[in-house]
Parts: structure tokens; sequence; C-alpha cells
């Protein structure tokens, strides 16, 4: 009767440490596959794009103030396009990073 | 017995001393003359170490400077090609815009038709559009020429700042060749390698002064875009504001005719 109480016992303790150690075996994966995760949100962040789409205006309702809304709000969204490039016209024409290369071109110590 | 042998050590003395001092006088000078030609030795050896190594890195200095070069015109042809895209982009986008708004427009102007009962609201709402296609086709006109003079000036803008940077490079390259040649040059008669060092560090320091103030000088263009920039924005904002105040003077007239509509 002891015996097959320690038998009891003993395969009692060892599905508890079997349970245990399936549990951290399953923390173990998770923690492993949080880290491509984490990787994905490091990705650089990609370049805005300008507001090039039209606005989106309601239905036409035929009344006048939301016909005239609607125009307006069209020549907003054209006035916004036709200076979106200002940004690439300057990069364009700046040569700062060739002239500052320029000048770190030779260092004297060189010599 | 003592005084001969006093007189005796003396004379031994002398006789030995005589030619010993003879020697020592000799070999001063002797020594003295080893540790001159060593120096000298020494010197012309750092001499011919400064002026090979200056040699050395006169050619590499050359071909680093025709590297720059190239990479200049490069990255001056990236940049060019950049704008061309981004300009072409641009303009498609607004054509797409300006259609996408035009089919808008229509689409308004048919449900404003829609509600016109009487023949007065018929009226207004005709003339109404024929008003605002006017006045738009004041506003992309106005825009469309603001555009193309900004265009102009961005690629004018482009031409000059190549112009400078190419000249920059090339007086740059040109100056700093011209040292390390002089400091060839100076080796080669033998002139003291610190005075050649010093001379050439000296004009390099001279080269890099003046570089950056004609580095300066080109990057002024940079001011000049934003005033570009800037009179592009306003010509456009005007021809912007101009056409709310006609929609805004339209609504009113609008507003009158519709005025018993309860849809006003």
């Amino acid at each position: 009767m002891q015996i097959n109480m320690k038998k009891i016992i003993t395969s009692t303790v060892f599905l508890l440490a079997v349970f245990l150690l399936a549990g951290c075996g399953a923390k173990d994966t998770a923690k492993t596959t949080t880290v491509p995760m984490q990787k994905q949100d490091n990705k650089p962040a990609e370049k805005p794009i300008a507001n090039t789409q039209a606005i989106e205006t309601p239905a036409p309702s035929g009344k006048v103030d939301d016909t005239i809304d609607a125009i307006i709000n069209s020549a907003d969204s054209e006035k916004a396009q036709a200076i979106s490039d200002a940004d690439d016209a300057k990069s364009a024409v700046d040569s700062s990073e060739e002239s500052n290369n320029l000048n770190n071109s030779y260092d004297q110590n060189n010599l | 017995m003592s005084l001969f042998f006093v007189a005796g050590l003396f004379s031994a003395t002398n006789v030995l001393a005589v030619p010993g001092n003879g020697n020592a006088g000799e070999n001063r000078e002797a020594k003295k003359a080893d540790m001159q030609q060593k120096k000298d030795e020494r010197v012309a050896e750092k001499n011919d170490n400064v002026c090979e190594k200056i040699s050395e890195r006169a050619d590499v200095f050359g071909q680093k400077m025709t590297e720059q070069e190239n990479n200049f015109q490069t990255r001056n042809q990236e940049k060019l090609t950049n704008w061309t895209i981004r300009k072409t982009e641009n303009e498609a986008k607004l054509k797409t815009n300006q259609a996408n708004s035009d089919a808008n427009r229509d689409a308004q102007f048919k449900a404003l038709e829609a509600r016109a009962q009487t023949e007065e609201q018929k009226k207004s709402v005709t003339d109404f559009e024929v008003k605002v296609r006017a006045a738009i086709e004041t506003r992309r006109l106005a825009t469309d020429s603001a555009i193309k003079t900004f265009q102009a000036s961005v690629q004018t803008a482009i031409a000059t700042r190549k112009g400078q940077v190419d000249q920059l490079v090339s007086s740059t390259k040109t100056a700093r060749l011209a040292l390390l040649e002089t400091a060839k040059a100076d080796c080669a008669v033998g002139k003291d390698a610190k005075t050649v060092m010093a001379t050439f560090r000296s004009g390099m320091q001279a080269n890099r002064t003046k570089t950056q103030t004609d580095k300066q000088s080109v990057e002024k263009i940079n001011a000049t875009m934003d005033a570009l920039i800037a009179t592009r924005k306003t010509a456009i904002e005007k021809a912007s504001t101009d056409f709310k105040a006609t929609m805004e003077q339209a609504r009113i007239e609008l507003k009158k005719v519709f005025s018993t509509d309860s849809l006003q």
C-alpha cells in the first residue's frame, strides 16, 4: 500500500515537473516569436508622400453652399499639389554636402 | 734619490703628455666631424623621407581629387535627374487633380441645375457656371504661369550651381596640386624638410580658407531658391485668393435667387 502511494506521489511530482517544464518551454517560444516582431517595428519609416490626392468631396447635393464649398475645396487641392515640389527643387540645387566633402577631402596630417 | 725619482717622473709625464694632448684634440675634432656627418646624414635621410612621402602623396592626392570631381559630376547629374522626374510627376499629378476637380465640378453643376425651377434660377445657374469656368481658367493660367517661371528659374539655378561648383572644385584642385608640386620642387633642390612642410601646410591652410569662402558664395543659391519658392507660392496664393473671392461673390448672387428655396 505504501509502495503504491509512493508510486502515485512520484508520478504526480514527475507529471508536475513535466508540466512546469513544458510551460517554461512555451514561454521561451513566446519570447523567440516576439523578436522578429520587434525587428519588424524597426523598419525605416517610409518617406512621407506629398498630399497629391484630390480632396474627397461629398456627393453633390444641389445646395448652393455645398456646391461652392466643393469647388473651393477642389481649388485648394490643386494649389497644394502645385507647390508640393518645393523641397525637391531646393535639394536639386543644394551643394553643401559636396562642398563640405571638398574641404574635408585632404587631410594635411597625411603628410 | 728621491729628487731624481721626482724629476724622472716629471719628465716621463711630459714625454707622455705632449703627444697625448695632441691626440685628444684631434680625437675631439674627428668626433665632432663624425657627429656632424651623422647629423647631416640624418637630416638628409629625413629630407629624403619627407620628399618621397610628398611625391607619393601628390599622386594619391591627384587621384583623390579626380575621384571627387567625378563624384561631383555624378551627384549633380543625379540631382538633375531626380528633379526632372519629380517635376514630371508633379505635373502629371496636377493634371489628374484638375481632371478630378472638373469631374466633381460638373457633377455639382448638374445637381444645381436639377434644383433650378424658375427661369430666373435656371439663368442664374447658367451664369454661375460660366463665371466659375472662367474663374477656374484664370486661376489655372496664373498657377501654370507661376509654375513655368519657377521651373525655368530652378533649371537656371541648377546650371549656375553646376558652373560654380565645377569652378570651385577645379580651382581647389589646381591650387592644391600646385602646392604639392612646389613642395616636390623644393625637396628636389635640397631645401630643409621642415621648411618645405611648413610652406606646404600654410599654403594648404590658406587654400582651405579660400575654399570655405568660395563655398559660402556657392551656397547663396539656397537663399535664391527660397526666394523663388516664395515667389511662386505668393503667385499661386493670389490666384487662389482671387478665385475664392469670385466664388464668394457667386455664392451671394446665387443665394439671392434661391433665397426662397429651403435647400439654399
